[in-house]
């Protein structure tokens, strides 16, 4: 064994001998900077699982959405408007559709019916995939295909029946034909699907309008040109392409998790300081107990040496901990504690498993902010004991 | 020659003044000396002792160690240096609380070129034997009483067998048969491993118990070689 190893051998026994000796303390500490490392690594490991979700799922959704906007609001837009769209080479189909919302005073919760012309989507559209069932046929027959959540908020049990209410609060009975899968549960868990027809009768719209345009494209590395030939045709609408909605998930979760991660952030320096506070306030035994290790024989370098053995084996513990606590907050509880602030606090939670998904990225970043810190909170102190002469340590 | 002192200065500041606590003492010691140095409190006594051990960097003059100027040596060289050819033993307790009297015994060891063996191990239990602290091996400081936890530090001094002794006030607060005891090890040490004492004290006394001991005389910074009779006036 080589004298170097050896002696950080000698130190570790050192440092954890010292550590057990005041484990009441030592492991207080450990607890809140594990309790800190788990809300910021649930945080991060939540948003990337979200993220991760939301990529996969909105793969499916078209490649292009058109909405008429006036006044900077939208607002139905004219049927005729697809016969515009005729000739823009790359368009594979265009797909009126009907999208709102439905208030279920009953269950106090918000559905989204989503009624699409379903026999112009396209052969490649995974809509099929999408849904355990039948997809409702272009008629006007009330079959419909229902998200899990509202297909348990709606209490059926056995049936495969109900009704909603029109605007003018005559009843439209509709019928369950299919549901969806519930690895769509984040994009779908409120949503109700039916066909054009019947989204046109549930909300009473007049037959020449719709809500917005989904335009499928042959090829998807065309979408940003076809969507720039779109806007210079219909000037009056907003042209989103499925990168842009990506983005707008992508960003949302990102910046609630970032509003969030400055909250856990001032937490993160509450402690800091704390932990600084703690250490650069050596008690004057703590001082002394320096003197007496450099009256034997130690060296500046071996205080360092061992203060960082033990703040490696406090914060390390306090790390992996922290780390396994909030990989497990999220595998087995779906982030329970922040998929509010995350999902937002919407009537219906999509009851999702999030895989959560960390690289070493994400490990260093938050071993960056929370094992170094505390690291330095506690080393710098000790060096600033162990430079002064043992003689001033121990008076 | 083991210790050689030149002309070593050390001053304190204090209320804006320069207070000459060591001025200007030479001293020369063989090995196997025994040195007592008397002195009132607050004579310099206590701080000749820290520059001798290397605790502290005299403000001019040299003490030369082994033929070695400690003011050449870097830090390292004089940890080694405390670690190996000194021990020291303080008037406070200096043990290590987290650790038991045992761990105290032998904790100079652990970074010491000879690493603890099952030898050291026997070899801190007859020290601890020999100040008469068998059977307190795995007491805590806290469970000792003072003058305990001063033997121990007394046994920790000896562990590495050490060429010199630095002792500061080593039997202050120890009751007489205690005391008797510990003068007695020093003895023992001084004569059949021909181990050298400096030893600074206002107990007068303490010298008549060793075999021709060397008494010097500390008054406000100014060292001088002694006289039995100024010694024991002390």
């Amino acid at each position: 064994m080589t004298p170097i190893l050896e002696r950080h051998l000698n130190l570790l026994d050192y440092a954890l001998t010292s550590l057990w000796r005041r484990r009441l303390k030592n492991a207080g500490i450990m607890m809140v900077f594990a309790a800190v490392i788990f809300l910021v690594a649930s945080f991060q490991m939540l948003t990337r699982g979200l993220i991760d979700v939301s990529e996969k799922i909105l793969t499916e959704v078209p490649d292009i959405v058109i909405q008429k906007m006036s006044a900077g609001r939208q607002e139905a837009i004219p049927l005729d408007y697809r016969e515009r769209l005729d000739d823009i080479f790359g368009i594979l189909k265009v797909v009126p559709r009907i999208w709102g919302y439905y208030f279920d005073e009953t269950n106090g919760a918000n559905y989204t019916v989503m009624a699409l012309e379903l026999d112009a989507m396209p052969a490649s559209s995974q809509l099929g995939r999408a849904v355990i069932g039948e997809v409702p046929s272009n008629n006007l027959n009330g079959g419909i295909v229902l998200g899990q959540t509202v297909l348990g908020n709606l209490h059926l049990g056995g049936r495969r029946t109900f009704s909603l209410f029109r605007p003018d609060l005559s009843l439209k009975p509709l019928r369950v034909v299919g549901e969806f899968n519930p690895a769509t549960e984040i994009m779908t868990a409120d949503l109700i699907l039916m066909s054009l027809a019947d989204g046109r009768d549930l909300f009473d719209m007049p037959p020449e309008v719709v809500t917005d345009y989904c335009i499928y494209v042959a090829n998807p590395a065309e979408v940003g040109t076809i969507a720039r030939k779109i806007a210079a045709r219909l000037p009056d609408t907003r042209v989103l392409t499925k990168p842009q909605i990506q983005k707008t998930y992508q960003v949302i979760f990102g910046w609630r998790s970032g509003f969030a991660s400055i909250c856990l952030l001032t937490a993160l320096v509450a402690f800091a300081i704390l932990a600084w506070d703690k250490a650069s306030g050596l008690s004057p035994e703590e001082k002394r107990e320096i003197g007496i290790l450099k009256v034997i024989g130690w060296q500046t370098s071996d205080i360092l040496a061992l203060r960082f053995w033990e703040s490696l084996v406090v914060s390390g513990l306090a790390f992996l901990v922290g780390c396994l606590g909030a990989y497990g907050h999220v595998l087995f509880f779906s982030g329970s504690l922040f998929r509010p602030i995350l999902l937002g606090w919407s009537v219906i939670h999509p009851s999702l498993t999030i895989i959560p998904v960390i690289g070493g990225d994400d490990l260093l970043l938050i071993f960056t902010f929370t094992v170094v810190p505390y690291m330095a909170a506690t080393v710098i102190p000790a060096w600033r004991s162990s430079i002064v002469p043992p003689e001033a340590a121990i008076k | 020659m083991i210790i050689e002192c030149k002309n070593l200065m050390k001053v304190y500041q204090t209320e804006g003044k320069d207070f000459r606590a060591v001025d200007d003492v030479s001293m020369k010691v063989e090995k196997g000396e025994f040195v007592i140095i008397l002195g009132h409190s607050g004579s310099g006594k206590t701080t000749l002792l820290s520059l001798i051990g290397g605790l502290a960097r005299p403000d001019a003059g040299a003490v030369i160690i082994h033929g070695l100027d400690q003011n050449r040596q870097a830090e390292s060289e004089l940890a080694e240096l405390r670690n190996r050819t000194i021990g020291f033993i303080f008037q406070f307790s200096s043990l290590i609380p987290t650790l038991t009297a045992l761990e105290n015994v032998l904790l100079p060891l652990t970074f010491s070129k000879v690493p603890p063996s099952p030898g050291s191990y026997d070899q801190a239990c007859t020290l601890l034997e020999q100040v008469g602290l068998s059977g307190k091996e795995k007491s805590f400081p806290a469970q000792l009483s003072g003058g305990q936890q001063r033997r121990v530090a007394i046994a920790r001094a000896f562990i590495n067998q050490p060429d010199i002794i630095l002792a500061d006030e080593p039997t202050g607060d120890l009751d007489e048969e205690t005391e008797g005891e510990i003068l007695r090890i020093f003895r023992e040490k001084n004569q059949i491993a021909k181990t050298t004492f400096l030893v600074v004290t206002h107990n007068g006394v303490l010298g008549k118990t060793q075999h021709k001991p060397r008494t010097f005389m500390m008054k406000n910074g100014v060292l001088s070689e002694n006289s039995s009779e100024v010694a024991s006036s002390i």
